[in-house]
């Protein structure tokens, strides 16, 4: 991650102490401190100012990270972020706050951290006893983020639990050899069963193994006095999801991070990507989809200040592949690549992905494998939604997806997976900043835009679906595109996929047989504008074919490059 | 492998007394606070089929009693049957009146609290007693079968540098223990293993059709079904030289205590008390280190590290901190997640 305040600063920043921007917000810090709502951080630095700024971990199974936030000119902006490059879990705090002190030019510690985005693997929950509806929904909630993985069936007691009490044994011993990540002790509204007390004795006299979490859900409060040292209640109130999930959250926290500050807000990636995809849809006010395949697929629908989430903790392109092979069909992964690749080979990619997943990958079959199983995770996703994915959505794509090649390979991922949507304006975020920015907005809600829009994304092109099918298959199909005075016309051939490179705004006017649609506004980006003329469903990759009659010039206004019929992958 | 600390919160009750001080030194099941017994918690309501708002007005009046264990409590006739309930422990008692029942918490601080692990006194407070241990950490690659208990680590220095076969297939194995193994290379060693073997196995390394076969395996309800031992494989696909090479620093663990952690997909070793091994001096100050590219399309190929990590940008874009390397194909600059160190 590098400095966004400042463009021509990122590298500046990162090979000098304390670089002028440093210098700048500290100034403007002392001057503007409250912003922020609640009371600042302050610390003196080795300036001697106070300089109310916000640490935001980011931590996984392979890497931690910590992003600054800091006022600039009133305004919250993203200024900098520490390389995130440890495969050493427990190492990664330490080491990635000595990464960002070398830029910031003075120490950063532990205690300045507001909050923490966890990733990585579900925490298994089994669960002792009968969830009413709410717990359900609660649960529910918190599994469809990727916090929790409910160890099915719960363990139900019996029906005379005071005549037999070997049900639990099994659970008590597992609880004493530490075979359970967590526990989840489920008290039903109304008088105390009477299968609880003797399960609550028998864990009390076990000591609590480490990596292993007791939580008991109830409704009496009081019920807190009477529990094992170093269970936690969770109360079953109107906040119920809200504590449930933060509960969790924080077991996971503290088994990638050790230690950070007890009043840090903790999200899981998949919330905190839920909160910026609604803040983006409510700043833009259209739509918002967001595709994620970074320990785990995720997508995000966000759209009249909801948002629903799509998650799967399971499949991925790195350490999910393996599973992904298991249930997706070689074909239709390889049918996604430019080249010939068989099943043992894909087999092979595999493996070798899962044995060391956190490797960049940097060459371009690496890059193109990757991307392909990334449309596989993501179709098996978006595959589960019912709901049609509303016309006019912005689409963005996550730092996992950007790194699979150039803008355009984002934007002919976009292409392959949209559903029966006319037009995508797609961004991108390019330095992993919305889950920090969905963070931030946890805390600080009216701080989210700025960072969001500034800093996080990055505009990537357009896509434009336009398809014949059945009998106007065969009819002439042309594209008018126009900024200013400037238009240039291109003759869109059948089933393939024209690019059509410009980064500024542009006005898109499909013309079939003679008769023109409606103009569609299209936002350019590094990827450009990419036209899809393919058949549904697709088949398989296009073959390079004549390049198609192009009429007008618009290179001045627009600086377009070129007119093509690209096969990237 | 790596050295670090593990931080162990010992929380603590209202009544139970810390008995050691910060700095101090703990072994593994010494005694660091006292206390009462366990709060013993009564279903009154439940026991005597009342509900909650009837239970009150009983609840109110044992509020702050004394009561000696197997002391009734109270009794209700229900049709036929009459019920009663005695006090399950000796203390004082206090209501959970929205739940309807009694808590008999004990004053006497009769009950020992222990430590887990050896290691160092944090911080004493009242909730807690923080203790800080010294422990060893590995990445692992990929799991397969039941691995949620790991145990004690036991080493067998022959089996740390041959691959395992169906013919040196250990026999004795204590229960509940992790043996490690250099490599496995081929299914049939793999299938006699699954089926013959208990406990938990550490696997430096394994050929590509052994981590499918685990990996699949481990998906397939057949796999679930058929109790697999755990196989943790600490290298991934591999040769015996990749193998012996992972599995190399754990010669020093013997009886250690091992916990592995399924989110940070990291085991902790924690050595019996004074058998701690020497820090290994690796080649971590040296100008050139050797080094193996671990990136699918450049995996197990060797080559030499220069210098310190530089940041790059790489041609797909992405800015990373970079090893300047040689001997490897592609590009000059190879980001150091790529690489592994020998």
């Amino acid at each position: 991650m590098w400095c966004r305040y400042l463009p021509s600063a990122r590298f500046h920043c990162f090979f000098s102490g304390m670089h002028p921007l440093i210098h700048r917000l500290v100034v403007e810090a002392s001057a503007v401190r409250t912003s922020f709502g609640d009371a600042p951080i302050t610390r003196t630095d080795q300036q001697g100012a106070m300089l109310p700024h916000q640490l935001f971990a980011t931590a996984d199974s392979l890497q931690i990270s910590i992003s600054l936030i800091a006022l600039a000119e009133g305004h919250a902006r993203f200024v900098t972020g520490s390389p995130a490059i440890t495969h050493e879990p427990r190492r990664g705090l330490p080491g990635a706050l000595d990464r960002l002190a070398e830029q910031c030019g003075y120490a950063l510690t532990e205690e300045l951290i507001r909050a923490v985005v966890v990733a990585g693997p579900p925490l298994a929950v089994h669960i002792v006893g009968d969830c009413g509806t709410t717990d359900q929904a609660a649960l529910d909630l918190a599994e469809q983020c990727g916090i929790a993985h409910i160890v099915a069936p719960p363990i139900l007691p019996p029906r005379h639990p005071a005549r037999d009490r070997s049900w639990f044994e099994p659970i008590a011993d597992a609880w004493k050899s530490g075979r359970l990540e967590a526990l989840l002790v489920v008290i039903p509204p109304g008088a105390l069963p009477l299968w609880v007390p003797p399960l609550l004795t028998t864990l009390s006299n076990i000591p609590c193994p480490a990596h292993a979490r007791l939580l008991i859900l109830g409704s009496d409060t009081d019920l807190s006095t009477a529990l094992p040292p170093g269970a936690l209640l969770i109360p079953r109130d109107d906040r119920l999801t809200e504590r449930l999930t933060d509960a969790l959250n924080r077991e996971r926290a503290v088994r990638l991070l050790d230690r950070f500050p007890v009043e840090a807000t903790i999200v899981s990636r998949p919330e905190a990507l839920t909160a910026a995809a609604r803040a983006i849809a409510s700043a833009r006010r259209v739509p918002c989809v967001l595709l994620d395949v970074a320990d785990g697929t995720t997508v995000i629908v966000a759209n009249n200040g909801t948002a629903a989430v799509y998650h799967h903790p399971d499949i991925d392109c790195a350490r999910g592949a393996v599973r992904l092979l298991n249930r997706v069909k070689p074909d239709e992964i390889a049918r996604w690549l430019p080249f010939t690749l068989d099943a043992t080979a894909l087999r092979t990619w595999a493996l070798r992905r899962v044995s060391w997943p956190m490797a960049i990958l940097t060459d371009d079959e690496d890059c193109a494998v990757a991307a392909a199983l990334a449309r596989a995770a993501l179709r098996v996703v978006l595959g589960t939604i019912t709901s049609p994915i509303p016309e006019g959505a912005v689409w963005i794509v996550g730092q996992s997806i950007m790194r699979l090649g150039p803008p355009a390979v984002a934007l002919r991922m976009i292409a392959d997976l949209m559903p029966s949507v006319r037009v995508a304006t797609v961004a991108g975020d390019a330095d992993d900043l919305l889950a920090v920015v969905g963070a931030l907005g946890s805390r600080y809600p009216d701080d989210v835009i700025r960072p969001l829009t500034d800093d996080a994304l990055l505009p990537v092109g357009s896509v434009i679906q336009a398809v014949l099918s059945g009998e106007r298959a065969g009819e002439p199909l042309s594209a008018t595109f126009t900024h200013g005075d400037h238009t240039m016309t291109v003759d869109l051939l059948p089933n393939a996929i024209a690019t059509i490179a410009g980064d500024v705004a542009t006005t898109v006017t499909l013309t079939r047989n003679g008769r023109d649609d409606a103009p569609i506004r299209t936002q350019g980006g590094p990827g450009g504008i990419l036209v899809d003329t393919r058949r549904r469903p697709l088949t398989a990759i296009p073959q390079p074919g004549p390049r198609p009659n192009v009429s007008g010039r618009l290179r001045p206004a627009l600086a377009i490059g070129d007119v093509s019929r690209r096969s990237s992958y | 492998m790596f050295r670090d600390t593990m931080e162990t919160i010992y929380p603590l009750g209202d009544s139970d007394v810390p008995s050691v001080r910060q700095g101090d030194t703990v072994a593994a099941g010494d005694v660091i606070a006292h206390g009462p017994e366990p709060a013993a918690i009564a279903a009154y309501a439940a026991t005597l089929r009342l509900s909650v708002d009837e239970a009150a007005d009983d609840l109110a009046r044992h509020h702050g009693r004394e009561i000696k264990a197997g002391n009734s409590l109270g009794m209700r006739r229900v049709g036929l049957v009459t019920r009663t309930i005695s006090a399950p422990a000796t203390g004082t008692m206090h209501t959970l009146p929205r739940s309807g029942a009694l808590v008999i918490r004990s004053d006497r601080a009769d009950c020992e609290r222990h430590a887990r692990y050896a290691g160092i006194v944090r911080d004493v407070r009242e909730e807690a007693i923080a203790v800080t241990s010294a422990v060893a950490r590995c990445v692992y690659a990929f799991t397969g079968g039941d691995t949620r208990h790991v145990g004690q680590i036991h080493i067998d220095p022959a089996l740390l540098k041959v691959p395992l076969t169906t013919k040196t297939m250990p026999r004795s194995v204590p229960s509940a223990s992790s043996l490690i193994l250099a490599h496995i290379a081929d299914l049939a060693t793999l299938h006699a293993l699954t089926r013959s073997a208990r406990g938990t196995f550490f696997i430096g390394s394994v050929t590509e059709p052994v981590a499918w076969s685990l990996l699949s395996r481990s998906e397939s309800r057949e796999g679930r079904r058929a109790h697999m031992p755990g196989i943790i494989v600490l290298s991934g696909v591999g040769d015996l030289a990749h193998g012996v090479h992972a599995v190399a620093s754990f010669r020093d663990y013997h009886g250690a205590h091992a916990i592995l952690d399924r989110l940070a997909h990291a085991v902790t070793l924690m050595p019996p008390a004074g058998t701690f091994p020497e820090a290994d001096t690796g080649p971590e100050d040296a100008d050139q280190q050797s080094a193996i590219r671990r990136d699918p399309a450049n995996y197990d190929i060797p080559c030499e590290i220069h210098g310190a990590p530089v940041v790059a940008l790489l041609h797909t874009g992405a800015r990373v901190l970079c090893a300047r390397t040689s001997g490897s194909p592609g590009e000059r600059f190879a980001p150091s997640q790529n690489v592994r160190r020998d």
